[in-house]
């Protein structure tokens, strides 16, 4: 290796290399400095295509800094023990208290609805809907001053199980009523806002039309 | 303090003493400074203007985050090489895994079918080209010949920021050079 190719060598890969080293590379490759034009006109032309980097590149950065921050002090604030317990004790809260709902839903939950149905003269009467689910029961009737405390038969709904449902036309007035489940059992209406004693150690359920 | 005993390197250090104390004015300073190299370094690496940005926003990011750990026992830039060779290196490791290796282990790259670099007129293919060949190089000489060459780091940067012998980050970037040359068919 003369003189001239070891200073070729150099020009391009540096003076950080020593003798030495050049005459390593100029072993294993020859023909490295006689490509040196090639490379260099190479890395020019890929360094000049480089496209222009957007001009919100800097406030894009800042923004995206200011986010984590405001996550890192809403995680540092809040998700403290204490926190966590009080949020735990919410959570078991609202799951029990929809629990206990749904086990209502499940279990005894009728309800009426009423509506006019001629509005004619002094005495207006009402047609009043009974619904209540009662999946366990066989037969579900319904009971009150308006029949005479005649149990009338709920059908079951078509679309809900265990769900009964009867309308029955009634003249405006107040009354009481309750539920008879498998002809034996009465309970009063648990959806209804008022009821009273039915004189048997029971409960009836009072309703205003 | 050795390292950083220019009027800019002091500088740059007050800089980088208000970021750690929260300043983000002054981080917009760094990151301007910084913001072209750093794109410039990913873009040659990568060759997508987008993912190139995003990767460029990751080396920030990250470097925000990091910053209360920096004690300037490094220089500053040696650094922020570090963290965004790092990234460029976990995306080519994922872009690997994608692709399987199937495309530069087919030896299309490397065959005697590639153009001479005479035959190649439009800028973009030249640089398509030149970082197909280089992603075939083996990692240790592609990575030491980007930052030589693309990140215009020094041989002494590069091993600071690669934790490479200065020797050993010489022959490498020599090495690559080599198999560049022979794969490309210059000098021929």
């Amino acid at each position: 290796m003369d003189e001239q190719e070891l200073e070729k060598l150099r020009k391009w890969l540096g003076q950080d290399f020593s003798d030495e080293e050049l005459q390593q590379v100029y072993k294993e490759d020859p023909q490295l400095a006689q490509a040196f034009p090639s490379l260099e006109k190479l890395f020019t032309q890929t360094k000049l295509n480089q496209p222009p980097l957007s001009p919100q590149f800097t406030s894009k950065v800042l923004r995206a800094i200011k986010q984590e921050r405001f996550w890192s002090k809403f995680h540092d604030r809040f998700l403290t023990w204490r926190n966590l317990a009080v949020a735990t004790a919410c959570s078991a809260a609202f799951v029990f208290g929809w629990y206990a709902g749904h086990q209502k839903e499940e279990g005894l939950v009728p309800s009426v609805t009423m509506k006019e149905i001629t509005g004619s003269g002094e005495e207006k009467v009402y047609q009043v809907r009974f619904v209540i689910r009662e999946p366990q029961a066989n037969t579900v009737a319904v009971a009150g001053d308006f029949n005479q405390w005649v149990p009338a038969l709920l059908r079951p709904e078509p679309d809900e199980k265990g769900v009964y449902s009867i309308e029955i036309p009634i003249k405006e007035g107040t009354y009481g009523y309750s539920f008879v489940i498998d002809g034996d059992r009465w309970v009063s209406d648990q959806s209804a806002n008022q009821v009273i004693g039915d004189g048997f150690g029971g409960k009836n359920t009072i309703i205003r039309l | 303090m050795a390292k950083h005993d220019t009027p800019i390197q002091q500088e740059e250090l007050e800089l980088l003493r208000r970021c750690q104390e929260g300043d983000l004015k002054s981080f917009a300073q760094i990151i301007d400074r910084y913001k072209q190299k750093i794109f410039g370094m990913i873009y040659r690496w990568v060759g997508e203007k987008q993912i190139s940005e995003d990767l460029a926003q990751e080396v920030f990011l990250k470097l925000y985050r990091e910053l209360k750990n920096y004690r300037g026992e490094a220089k500053f830039s040696t650094w922020l090489y570090q963290v965004t060779l790092n990234c460029c290196r976990d995306h080519w490791r994922k872009q690997q895994r994608r692709r399987g290796e199937e495309e530069f282990q087919d030896g299309s790259i490397g065959g005697r079918t590639d153009p001479k670099i005479e035959e190649i007129v439009e800028a973009k293919e030249t640089a398509t080209h030149l970082r197909k060949v280089l992603a075939s190089l083996p990692p240790i000489y592609q990575e030491a010949v980007y930052l030589r060459f693309f990140g215009e780091m020094s041989y002494e940067e590069i091993a600071e920021a690669t934790g490479v012998h200065l020797s050993n980050v010489k022959m490498r970037v020599a090495r690559g050079l080599v198999q560049l040359r022979k794969r490309m068919h210059l000098g021929d």
